[in-house]
C-alpha cells in the first residue's frame, strides 16, 4: 500500500475545472515530483491533499488516501487533527509564510509532538541546528524580519519535519530563493527526507530540480496529468511532446551554449483542444 | 534619555503653539466678557475698574505674556463665571469626563472586538451582513442622536432608569476623589459602583456606538486581510482551528491599523463629550466648556483647550508606543 494515493481527483472553482481526474501515488521514503507551468493545478493538488483548499474550491470527484485512510470521508475536525500529525507543508515564499508578529521559536515549538514545557526550547534549538541555522538559540528568540530569506526557509523546513510527519508536501520551496541558496536548501530537504524516511511530494516548475532529487515525476498541464514516469525516463526519454517542450525550455548548467526553446504555441493549442474534447 | 527629553520638548512646543492660537482667536472674535459681568446700568468707571482688574486694558501680546508667566507657575487665572481658579474648576470636573471617556472606550472596544472576531471566524454571509449592517447603523447616527434615542426609549419604557447626573443626590456616597466609578471599584464598594453605573451607562454607550462601528470596520477588514496570508494557510496545516488562527495568528497582525484608527477616533470621542455631558447634565469638562463659551469666560476656555490639547498629545504618544508593542517590525533593532 502506498503512503499517499490520489485517485481520479477532480476539483472545480466556481464551476470551472482546475483539476481533472488526477491520480498519483507517493511511497514512504520516496520523492515524487509534480511539474508544470503556472496554472497547471499543481499547487491546488498540494492544497487538496493538505486539506487547505480555498473556500470556493469544490472537490467534485475522487479520493485522497493516506495510509489507506480516505481523508475526504473524515469530518473536518477529525481530518485536521489527523493531518496535523501526519502531513506537513513547506511553503513557497519564506517571506510571507511566517507570522511576522511571532518568534521563530514559538512557530516551531507549536508543531512539536507533545513535549514537556521545559524541554521545548532545547528541542526547538535542536531542530534549528538540524537545518544548519547558525546561533540557533538566538534565532529561536528572533522575529522573522530579523532573518534572511534563506534562513526563514530553513526554519520553515525545520517546522515541517519537526512534527514527525509521514508525508511532506513542498510547494516550490526554492523558487523564492537565489541560486546559491537554492542548492543548499534543496540538499537540506533531501537529507532530512532520507534521514526521516518520509514520503515527499515536490511541486515545482523546474525539471532541473526534479532530475536532481525525484524518483518519479508527474507532468501536469491545465489541471490534467500529461505524463507520469520514473524520473530518469522523463529526463532521457520523454514520451509526450509537452514534456519534451518543457525539457527544451529548462536551463541546464551542464550544457553551455545550448539555446533555450520556448514551448511551441501550436503544442499548447493542441493541449487545450484535447482538454476541450474531454480527452483527459 | 535624549529621546524622552526630545518628546517632552515637542509636547511643550505643541502646547505653546496651541496656546498662542487660542489666545489670539479668543480675543479677536467679537463679544465682551466684561459686558457679561456688569449689572444693568453700571457706570463707565465700574467698567474701567473691572477691565483693569482682569487685565483687559492691556494689549493682547501683553495679556498673553502675563497669562503665560502665570501658567508656568500652574496658575491658569480665575474663571469669570465661577469666580474660582481655572485649575480648580478643571480638576474638579475632569474626573467625570475621563471616567465617561474610559467607560465609552471600554464598551466600544468590547463591542468592536467581539463583533469583528465573530464575523471573521464565522465567515458566513449572514453574520457578515448582520455585523456590517449594525456597524453601518451605529456609525451613521452620531453620538448626540444616540443619546436622544436612548433618553426617549428610557423615559418611555424604563422610567426608573436615571437620565441625568452622575449619581442620586439623595443617596449620595462619600468619596475622597471625583473618580466615583474608579474609587468605588478600588475600595470594593460594588453596590455603590452598580448604582453609579446605572447613571453612566447611557451616556457612555451613546458615545461608544459610533466609535465601536469605526473600530469594527477597520479591525474586521484587517483581520480578513491577515486571514488571506500564507502564514494562515501554514497554521491550518498545523491543525489549528479557525478560531485559534483568528485569535492567535491574525489578531496581532491586525492591531496596527486598529490602533491608528482608534487613537484618531478617541480624539473625536473627547470632543463628543461636550454635547453628551450637556444632554445628560454631567458635571464634566465638556459641559463646563459650553457654559464657558456662552458666558465668554475666556480664562476657563483657554484652560480647557489646553487640557484637551494635552490629552490629544498623550493619546498620540501612547498610540506610537502601542504600535511597537503590537508589531515587532516597528521596534528598534536589537
Amino acid at each position: 500500500m502506498s503512503l499517499l494515493e490520489v485517485d481520479t481527483l477532480s476539483i472545480e472553482v466556481h464551476g470551472a475545472p482546475v483539476l481533472r481526474n488526477v491520480s498519483l501515488t507517493i511511497n514512504a521514503a520516496e520523492i515524487g515530483g509534480v511539474v508544470g507551468e503556472s496554472g497547471a493545478g499543481k499547487s491546488m493538488l498540494g492544497k487538496a491533499i493538505l486539506g487547505v483548499l480555498p473556500r470556493d474550491a469544490r472537490i467534485t470527484h475522487g479520493a485522497i488516501r493516506l495510509d489507506g485512510q480516505d481523508l475526504l470521508s473524515l469530518s473536518a475536525r477529525h481530518r485536521r487533527k489527523l493531518q496535523s500529525r501526519t502531513t506537513a507543508f513547506i511553503p513557497q515564499d519564506p517571506l510571507t509564510a511566517l507570522n511576522p508578529c511571532r518568534t521563530i521559536g514559538a512557530q516551531l515549538a507549536e508543531v512539536l509532538p507533545p513535549t514537556p514545557r521545559a524541554h521545548r526550547l532545547a528541542e526547538v534549538i535542536r531542530w534549528l541546528d538540524a537545518v544548519r541555522i547558525p546561533s540557533a538559540a538566538k534565532v529561536a528568540k528572533s522575529f522573522p524580519h530579523e532573518l534572511s530569506g534563506g534562513m526563514r526557509q530553513r526554519a520553515l523546513i525545520a517546522a515541517a519535519f519537526a512534527s514527525h510527519p509521514r508525508l511532506v508536501i513542498a510547494d516550490e520551496p526554492t523558487t523564492a530563493l537565489d541560486a546559491t541558496v537554492q542548492k543548499d536548501v534543496l540538499r537540506l530537504i533531501r537529507e532530512l527526507q532520507q534521514d526521516t524516511g518520509v514520503g515527499l511530494m515536490f511541486v515545482t516548475h523546474d525539471l532541473c530540480v526534479v532530475a536532481k532529487i525525484c524518483q518519479s515525476v508527474t507532468v501536469m498541464h491545465g489541471g490534467r496529468i500529461i505524463e507520469q514516469a520514473p524520473c530518469d525516463q522523463i529526463i532521457t526519454a520523454p514520451r509526450h511532446a509537452y514534456t519534451r517542450a518543457l525539457l527544451a525550455a529548462t536551463p541546464r548548467h551542464d550544457e553551455t551554449g545550448r539555446g533555450l526553446e520556448p514551448i511551441p504555441p501550436a503544442l499548447l493549442e493542441q493541449l487545450i483542444t484535447e482538454a476541450g474534447t474531454g480527452n483527459g | 534619555m535624549t529621546r524622552f527629553a526630545l518628546s517632552l520638548a515637542s509636547i511643550g512646543l505643541t502646547l505653546l503653539g496651541v496656546s498662542v492660537v487660542v489666545f489670539a482667536i479668543l480675543r479677536l472674535v467679537p463679544g465682551d466678557p466684561i459686558a457679561m459681568m456688569l449689572p444693568p446700568g453700571a457706570t463707565d468707571e465700574v467698567r474701567a475698574n473691572l477691565e483693569r482688574l482682569y487685565g483687559l486694558d492691556k494689549s493682547i501680546a501683553q495679556q498673553y505674556l502675563i497669562w503665560l508667566g502665570d501658567v508656568v507657575r500652574l496658575d491658569f487665572g480665575t474663571s469669570t463665571q465661577f469666580r474660582l481658579p481655572v485649575l480648580e474648576v478643571i480638576l474638579d470636573r475632569l474626573p467625570a469626563t475621563l471616567e465617561l471617556v474610559l467607560l465609552a472606550s471600554l464598551i466600544a472596544g468590547l463591542l468592536a472586538f467581539t463583533l469583528s472576531i465573530l464575523a471573521v471566524w464565522l465567515q458566513t454571509p449572514l453574520a457578515t451582513f448582520v455585523i456590517d449592517g449594525l456597524s453601518g447603523l451605529a456609525q451613521a447616527i452620531p453620538d448626540f442622536l444616540w443619546a436622544l434615542i436612548f433618553i426617549l426609549i428610557v423615559t418611555l419604557f424604563l422610567p426608573n432608569m436615571p437620565i441625568s447626573g452622575r449619581f442620586d443626590p439623595r443617596t449620595a456616597q462619600e468619596f475622597s476623589t471625583n473618580f466615583f466609578l474608579l474609587e468605588s471599584l478600588v475600595t470594593l464598594r460594588f453596590q455603590a459602583f452598580a448604582e453609579l453605573m446605572r447613571y453612566a451607562i447611557l451616556p457612555a454607550t451613546a458615545l461608544a456606538l459610533p466609535l465601536a462601528a469605526g473600530i469594527t470596520r477597520v479591525l474586521k477588514s484587517s483581520l480578513e486581510e491577515a486571514m488571506a496570508q500564507d502564514y494562515v494557510m501554514l497554521a491550518q496545516t498545523k491543525g489549528k482551528s479557525r478560531l485559534t488562527i483568528v485569535l492567535g495568528e491574525a489578531l496581532r497582525n491586525a492591531m496596527v491599523p486598529t490602533i491608528a484608527l482608534t487613537s484618531v477616533q478617541l480624539t473625536f470621542l473627547i470632543g463628543g463629550t461636550v454635547l453628551i455631558e450637556r444632554q445628560f447634565s454631567l458635571p464634566g469638562i465638556g459641559s463646563a466648556a459650553i457654559s464657558a463659551v456662552l458666558n465668554r469666560d475666556l480664562p476657563l476656555i483657554q484652560g480647557i483647550v489646553m487640557i484637551f490639547a494635552l490629552i490629544f498629545i498623550l493619546i498620540n504618544l501612547s498610540s506610537n508606543g502601542l504600535y511597537k508593542l503590537a508589531d515587532p517590525r516597528l521596534r528598534k533593532p536589537r
